[in-house]
């Protein structure tokens, strides 16, 4: 099977400071690999590389057998990346219902003058029915006119999820989706990822703190230190391992 | 080799001048996280209250005393107290728009407070001007220069020692980081602030007074290239070292000196040029330094621990007060144009018809600053390419309006040039880099007689669209034509902003990294924005041309940038019929102000005015007509007798629990 994501020795430096060292990991179709590992670790600058918000100092990122070497964010988001910020991003303004239809509007390609101009800028009965048909799946359904900056964190990370998983991604880069939830909401995003994995066959990458979360979810496990790769698994395996034991632990190093 | 020293020696003071700004920049950065604009008129006001109180009677050394060590930091401290300490730490664009409110309002301020007329120089500080205190190599050193190089030396000591080993200076530096996490640890960061503010506001009136007996009298010209020559030096040092801010702001002090020395004397243009090298510097570094680009990110770990913007105040939209409030606007413009028409005297269509053409400038507004968030500050030099390109056209025979077109192409052209080196930009930097552009056409192009005729201005004649020359006719018929084109540019950029364009540059302004993360270029779209605006305040510029029929470079100058981002974010910056309202509103109050005694200056009046209403910013971004039509929703919700419709918007915050 021709893996999905492949990510080849990728380092990056930041003058003196490793922050990811010659990682390399794959991921297959409609897999959930999670990316584990203490704070510092290099996980969200590994995930900041993939998505093209940060340059690698060396390595190589391929999606679907394409180098996106040189491609800045954009362009590696219409080729079906597409991810979640472990610091919220949302448009606090807008409707949950808008942050959908504008990603599907930038997905497809609606950004042109002359479509406005002609009155044809606005979104498709086809958007709006895939907007909707999210927005269950995530279970916002009752949401779609609220304005976001008016709801609780763990809505507003429902509403950053729901406008990632709307255009189809590829890959979904999914950095720490549960950060200040408490564990019920924690459980509930946990509920919603598997979901969107099941029903639409989205490959994944998991950064997460959240051990429970990630055993449920991965089918297998990248654990790093200190900007290395220090076990690869499943889940049980990579716990087995005294060097990841070692590194949430911080015993014997 | 004594010919090199006597250039640069006066430099060094020149300098240290320019060193007392940039070191306050980079405090007030540093511990507020506020990018202060407004510190040249902060300096212009101390040093033009000393003046004052000097041709009272008042001893230097009182008068020193009160500018510098009493009112300028009362004034910061007001300022933060009142303005800045209520913006959220991330809200860099209210925070700019604040800024350049008191920049704009400071000085206006103080022509309504004083009157018009400029003060003559005031006497030096410490020393007398004319007193040479040392000669090196054969070249005058006289007491002032000595005294400002001396006072500089010491401050820098002073300040630094402090920030670096004090627990006051500590709790500065944290505060910047994150004022909700120092005041989890106890401390008051109001007060932390205010120090912040005042010590930085009293370098600013320390700057402005020595500097004041330098040229003839006091005016706030020099006190902007004193500004801009020290944003130059904090930039090349990232808004990060005070020490190394004094360093360049020494530097070119002494480079600006020595390249204008040798500079032909008989070339205007030539010495513009040097005297730009703050300019070209500032440029050059926002467009090559990094950590420029990321000044806007903040630092602070509980950023999103900040309270969310007040949306559950808001009324729901009612789709009945929305239709009758269009159906108001719309009788409203049209008893407007019966009226012009028919009745208002001709002194007031003149007024309004320029009103109405600046309309199209601020549209342009409503664009880069409403809809992509972004505080151009060049806009006026937009309009000016407009107008001069066309009435340099009109003196070869071609079509005033066609004229215009063409300038408005012209001013696309500048317009990406402009936004090239700001690709990479946002927020702050962006507004520095457009501010830099605008006074490089100023110092530059503009004065030039092949770009702005001669010294009485260049003539741009009244339109004529085939047997109707509007030159004969009443202005009454310019005023319709005028109102004409703004509905139908007006009409474009509705289609625009209620559009697919409209809605992704709304999404970029809330979050540029989210929205690059769907798909979306940002630097295409701030090529695109930048074009779309030029060629907008371009065409604008050449209306508001012709309709003046003479235009020179002050009516394009950067100030005026400013001031019509002031007037628009008080009227309304987000929609179409903000722009319009702010044009017409604009127009309006300047007419009626002519109508006040002069003493009260009523040009600076109006700036006031505007610049008041700007204020309210960070509160009310949408304006004061937003602020009407929800005034209107909250009333027509307790007396509603109607049920609401599925369509209305669920109330907002209703389920956020």
């Amino acid at each position: 099977m021709t893996p999905r994501l492949v990510v080849h020795e990728l380092s990056k430096h930041f003058g003196g400071i490793v922050a990811a060292d010659g990682v390399s990991f794959e991921l297959l179709d409609a897999e959930c690999l999670g990316l584990i590992g203490p704070n510092g670790a290099g996980k969200t600058t590994v995930c900041s590389i993939i998505a093209g918000e940060q340059m690698a100092s060396a390595g190589t990122v391929r999606l679907d057998g394409h180098d996106l070497a040189g491609l800045p964010v954009y362009q590696r988001a219409r080729r079906g990346l597409s991810r979640t910020y472990q610091r919220l991003e949302i448009f606090p303004e807008m409707t949950v219902l808008d942050h959908l239809l504008v990603a599907q509007g930038v997905h497809d390609g609606a950004t042109g003058l002359l479509g406005d101009l002609m009155g044809s800028g606005g979104s498709s009965q086809q958007q709006k029915n895939a907007a909707e048909e999210t927005l269950e799946l995530v279970g916002l359904g009752d949401y779609a006119d609220v304005v976001v900056g008016t709801l609780s964190l763990g809505y507003c990370r429902l509403v950053e999820l729901a406008r990632s998983l709307v255009v189809n991604p590829r890959v979904l880069l999914a950095d720490e989706p549960s950060s200040g939830l408490d564990s019920l909401e924690s459980v509930a995003m946990g509920d919603v990822l598997q979901r969107a994995q099941r029903e639409r066959g989205l490959s994944i990458i998991l950064v997460e703190h959240d051990l429970e979360m990630v055993a449920r979810l991965s089918d297998r496990v990248v654990v790093m230190q200190s900007g290395l790769v220090v076990a690869t698994g499943s889940f049980d395996e990579v716990m087995a391992d005294q060097d990841v034991r070692d590194a949430y632990l911080g015993v014997g190093k | 080799m004594s010919e090199a020293l006597s250039y640069m020696i006066p430099g060094v003071p020149f300098g240290c001048t320019m060193a007392l700004i940039a070191i306050g920049l980079v405090l007030t950065y540093r511990s507020t996280g506020v990018f202060n604009f407004a510190f040249g008129a902060q300096a212009y006001a101390a040093a033009y209250l000393y003046a004052f109180f000097t041709a009272h009677g008042l001893a230097r050394g009182v008068a020193g005393v009160l500018a510098i060590v009493v009112i300028s930091p009362c004034l910061g401290i007001l300022a933060d107290r009142l303005v800045f300490s209520r913006i959220t730490s991330g809200n860099v664009t209210a925070k700019t728009v604040a800024a350049l409110a008191l920049m704009v309002g400071l000085p206006a301020a103080i022509s309504v407070a004083f009157g018009p007329t400029s003060l003559a120089s005031p006497p030096s500080l410490l020393f007398n001007v004319n007193n040479v205190v040392v000669h090196i190599d054969g070249v005058a050193i006289d007491g002032v220069q000595v005294s400002t190089v001396l006072i500089t030396l010491a401050v820098l000591v002073i300040l630094t020692t402090v920030l670096r080993s004090t627990a006051v200076g500590i709790e500065m530096r944290a505060a910047v980081e994150s004022p909700r996490l120092l005041r989890l640890q106890g401390v008051n960061s109001i007060r932390v602030s205010s120090i912040a503010w005042g010590v930085s506001s009293g370098l600013a009136g320390l700057a402005g007074v020595l500097f004041a007996p330098r040229y003839a009298v006091v005016s706030i010209d020099n006190y902007t290239f004193l500004l801009v020559a020290a944003i130059a030096a904090a930039a090349v040092v990232g808004l990060n070292s005070m020490v190394g801010a004094f360093l360049v702001a020494t530097a070119l002090g002494v480079a600006i000196s020595l390249t204008t020395g040798y500079a032909p004397s008989n070339s205007s243009w030539t010495t513009g040029l040097f005297a730009a090298i703050p300019f070209f510097v500032l440029l050059l570094v926002l467009a090559f330094n990094p950590k420029l680009r990321t000044l806007d990110v903040s630092a602070d770990p509980l950023i999103n621990a900040e309270p969310p913007p007040t949306f559950a105040a808001l009324p729901p939209p009612l789709r009945v007060v929305d239709r009758s409030l269009f159906i108001t606007r719309a009788v409203v413009m049209l008893v407007i144009i019966v009226s012009m028409m028919t009745w208002v005297p001709s002194v007031w269509v003149y007024a309004l018809t320029g009103g109405m053409a600046l309309s199209l400038v601020f549209l342009s507004i409503t664009l880069t600053t409403g809809a992509a968030g972004q505080v151009s500050l060049c806009q006026a030099t937009f309009a000016g390419v407009g107008a001069f390109t066309a009435g340099q056209l009109a003196t070869h025979g071609v079509p005033v309006l066609t004229g215009a077109l063409i300038g408005g192409l012209v001013a696309a052209g500048a317009g990406i040039l402009a936004a090239l080196p700001a690709l990479r930009l946002r927020g702050l930097a962006l507004s520095l880099s457009t501010l830099t552009f605008a006074l490089l056409a100023d110092g530059l192009v503009f004065p030039t007689s092949w770009v702005s005729g001669d010294q009485t201005g260049l003539s741009i004649p009244r339109p004529q669209i085939g047997s109707v020359n509007f030159a004969t006719q009443s202005t009454r018929s310019l005023f319709l034509l005028v109102t004409a084109i703004v509905a139908a540019v007006s009409f474009i950029f509705w289609l625009l902003l209620k559009g697919a364009t409209g809605r992704n540059l709304d999404a970029s302004r809330q979050s540029p990294l989210a929205t690059a993360g769907l798909g979306f270029s940002l630097s295409k779209a701030k090529i695109m924005v930048f074009g779309i605006s030029a060629v907008t305040a371009g065409l604008g510029g050449a209306l508001y041309g012709s309709t003046l029929q003479v235009v020179s470079p002050a009516d394009f100058s950067f100030q005026m940038s400013l001031l019509f981002v002031v007037v628009v974010v008080t009227i309304g910056c987000r929609t179409v019929s903000g722009a319009i309202g702010a044009g017409l509103a604009y127009a309006a109050l300047s007419q009626a102000l002519t109508y006040s005694p002069n003493r009260l200056a009523p040009a600076s009046l109006l700036s006031l005015l505007f610049a008041l209403g700007a204020l309210r910013y960070a509160r009310h971004p949408q304006g004061l007509l937003e602020d009407g039509r929800r005034a209107v929703l909250r009333l027509a919700h307790r007396f509603r007798k109607f049920p609401a419709k599925n369509s209305d918007a669920v109330f907002l915050g209703a389920r956020s629990s």
